[in-house]
């Protein structure tokens, strides 16, 4: 009984120093010597795309680069991305959404002037505002890939039943206005039923992302500039701006705000999105929004046209990219710039695109706009946006508090708490505090950074 | 002392039982929306009103999980994982405990108010770090971040609930073992961990919900894709424009079963070891 006691204790013994010993046994870090100089790609784009086209595609047709592909869940990248960086880690290329400005003035990317300068990238060939937001402080530090527009989305069966023709789009704010009422529809008690148009009512498709304010878009369409004095400035209490809520809140005239807001809080994501649900029948929607129809309410009868604009005024929209760069510290500065010049070639973007679920668009121009590029009414429309696109990034090296504080101004512009004046001061006076001690800091670590003064 | 008649014992026991069964169905509420909606089709996750059991139900969101995302893969790596962490944890946490609590060494108290404090440190400011010491260990990608850890300590919350549970056993088991020639590593294998059962079997659940619901680590320092847990796996579900509610959900029930299995076969031990050590919720 004792032998068998000992050997049990023997065995128990044995088996909790194996399990100990075993996690020293597991190392994932060797790698067969290939000959390659092998590079690893951060991307994230969504759940669709596990390993993609392009990265496939450019493993069989370089014999001295191999690029690892790394998914990281939506969301969850900066954190990864930066733990990685800043422990003197980080991958050789990531993919991104965020502003780049951000990034950049973190001295989290590697400048590339000297490799644009060296191989004569042409940045012509991309839309300018998606160029645009790769400037920081005079370099550049990211490359755009791909990108997505906004565009104006009518439902037509709605306009059939109030007597509109759904096949003339208005195109000024006030036919918008006109057309709204025709199309706004009460119950018996008072509150709306259906509505036409609610000019600062944006509704996200999935939880957390972010929309497009009307506001902004119609005080960029009446010439308004948000930063001044070189970037050292926010100016938000601008006439535009000024003229742009004023609008606005004379709209809201025919719809009471706690009648709207009753009507808004019924709203949800998927099918029971506004526009989806046919409880609005104009919005201004992204590009992907088609996709958001065909998955939740494929029957759903719309058209989309341009953005509406001030009588006399041109219209413009937002656009936002998806960028490649690569991390400060990153061991391959060369393989990755050749993975990333492979990624705008002309014939990668439009295979590419091709290639993807999601409706994108390839930043490069000459990709976008080749006649072998699926061009069907729609996608003229959003190309068409993108051209004309401003940078989501207003205030770069801010661009959280001053989305913020816009926000929060709006919202205390339409329920009428302050004056139009009044809450566009305070937002532009703390963004502009915040915005001060953000250049301030940068200005520091740009004195202290030898790769910045290069 | 009040004695109560069977009809008042009878009416206590129904009001106590409705409220707790009362208490029970609102907190099983959130799981069994999970259930409903991993079932659901993309056209009634949304519906208003909410659809309990839907008109038709979609199956093929737990098979299509199998194809969207290499989950046995997964669950080998969590199991794995959390098999290990449970191991190192209870070994090196029981041992730590041991000698804060039958021991006597000088500066023992310091020392140990020293491992509580670092349960006030959180764990942003140890993860750049702790990622820059794996880094150079060459641990990066492997599993070695998430287990290795937990054979020296096993994190001082485990301390201090095993010490609280050391001190409940009379000293004169200990005492008694010494005379007779016993060794402390005797007293603490043969004496010490059979008697602490139950506070063991808190320590190894508590340490298996969080390993197993852990996303972060697995985050920072995994990049093989091959080499994810399943709280990265459900994370893949995501995406920026559209996100797959119902295998989504499907992929959560999957993930939850292990947990509601372990905690149904150990809830005795679970709610005496919380019991005995003075530790209640």
């Amino acid at each position: 009984m004792n032998t068998l006691k000992t050997i049990l204790k023997t065995v128990g013994f044995v088996s909790i120093g194996l399990m100990i010993v075993i996690p020293f046994l597991f190392t994932g870090n060797e790698k067969p010597e290939t000959g390659k100089t092998e590079i690893q790609y951060w991307h994230s784009t969504g759940q669709k795309e596990q390993a993609p086209y392009y990265v496939n595609a450019f493993n069989s047709t370089h014999d001295s680069i191999q690029v690892k592909p790394v998914v990281i869940p939506w969301q969850e990248q900066e954190k990864k991305v930066l733990t990685a960086l800043l422990s003197g880690n980080p991958p050789d290329v990531v993919n991104q959404f965020s502003p780049v400005v951000k990034w950049a003035s973190r001295m989290a990317l590697r400048p590339l002037d000297d490799l644009i300068e060296r191989d004569g990238l042409d940045s012509t060939i991309f839309f300018p505002s998606l160029w645009k937001e790769m400037r920081w402080q005079g370099h550049i530090f990211a490359i755009p890939v791909y990108t997505a527009s906004y565009a104006f989305f009518i439902n037509k069966r709605l306009f059939r039943e109030a007597g509109l023709d759904p096949e003339r789009i208005p195109q000024t704010w006030q036919e918008v206005r006109e057309y709204s009422r025709k199309l706004t529809k009460y119950d018996e008690d008072g509150y709306f039923k259906q509505i036409g148009f609610i000019p600062f009512y944006q509704q996200a498709l999935i939880p957390g992302q972010s929309t497009l304010p009307t506001p902004i878009i119609m005080a960029w369409q009446l010439g308004a500039e948000f930063l001044v004095d070189s970037g050292h400035s926010l100016k938000l209490n601008n006439p535009e701006m000024q003229r742009a809520c004023r609008w606005i809140l004379d709209y809201l005239d025919d719809y009471p705000m706690d009648k709207l807001s009753a009507f808004t809080a019924g709203f949800g994501y998927g099918d029971q999105h506004c526009f989806v649900s046919e409880k609005i029948a104009m919005m201004i929607l992204p590009s992907t929004f088609p996709e958001h129809i065909e998955r939740y309410h494929p029957d759903l009868d719309y058209t989309i046209g341009m953005i509406p604009s001030f009588q006399g005024y041109p219209t413009t929209s937002f656009s936002g990219c998806w960028w490649v760069a690569i991390p400060r510290g990153a061991k391959n500065p060369e393989a990755s710039w050749e993975f990333m010049k492979y990624l705008i070639d002309k014939e990668v973007q439009l295979a590419t695109v091709e290639a993807m679920e999601e409706n994108l668009f390839p930043a490069n121009r000459l990709a976008a706009f080749d006649k072998r590029f699926d061009k069907d009414r729609e996608t003229d429309i959003f190309l068409k946006h993108i051209e004309v696109a401003n940078s989501a990034v207003v205030v770069p090296i801010a661009h959280d508090v001053f989305w913020r504080e816009f926000y929060n101004a709006v919202e205390r512009i339409m329920h009428k708490v302050q004056p139009v004046d009044a809450a566009l001061e305070q937002a532009e006076k703390t963004v502009n505090h915040e915005l001060h001690k953000a250049l301030e800091y940068d200005e520091y670590i740009r004195s202290k950074m030898d790769f910045f003064n290069r | 002392m009040i004695i109560q008649t069977p009809s008042k014992k009878i009416l206590n026991k129904i009001i106590t039982y409705t409220f707790l069964v009362g208490v029970a169905a609102i907190l099983i509420l959130p799981f069994l929306w999970i259930i409903s909606t991993s079932l659901k089709g993309n056209e009634s996750i949304f519906a208003i009103p909410p659809q309990w059991i839907p008109d038709k139900i979609h199956w093929d969101n737990y098979t299509n999980v199998f194809e969207k995302m290499p989950f046995f893969t997964y669950l080998r790596n969590s199991i794995f994982v959390s098999g290990m962490t449970i191991i190192g944890t209870l070994l090196s946490s029981s041992l730590v405990a041991y000698a804060f609590a039958c021991l006597k060494w000088p500066g023992r108290n310091g020392v140990f108010i020293f491992v509580l404090a670092t349960m006030m440190l959180p764990m942003q400011v140890t993860m750049i770090p702790l990622f820059v010491l794996f880094k150079n260990f060459g641990w990066l990608n492997t599993f070695k971040p998430l287990i290795v850890p937990a054979f020296f300590g096993g994190g001082a919350f485990n301390i201090f609930l095993l010490r609280h549970f050391f001190l409940t056993i009379p000293g004169e088991l200990f005492d008694a073992a010494r005379i007779d020639g016993c060794s402390e590593w005797r007293i603490y294998w043969n004496i010490v961990l059979p008697l602490a059962k139950p506070a063991l079997a808190t320590v190894a659940i508590l340490t298996f919900m969080m390993t197993w619901n852990d996303f972060f680590g697995p985050l920072i320092y995994l990049s093989d894709k091959l080499k994810g847990t399943l709280a990265l796996g459900l994370a893949m579900f995501v995406g920026q424009h559209q996100t797959e509610w119902g295998m989504l959900m499907a992929a959560s029930v999957m993930m939850m079963i292990p947990m509601i299995v372990l905690f149904f076969l150990f809830q005795k031990y679970f709610i005496k070891g919380f019991m005995m050590s003075g530790i209640k919720g």
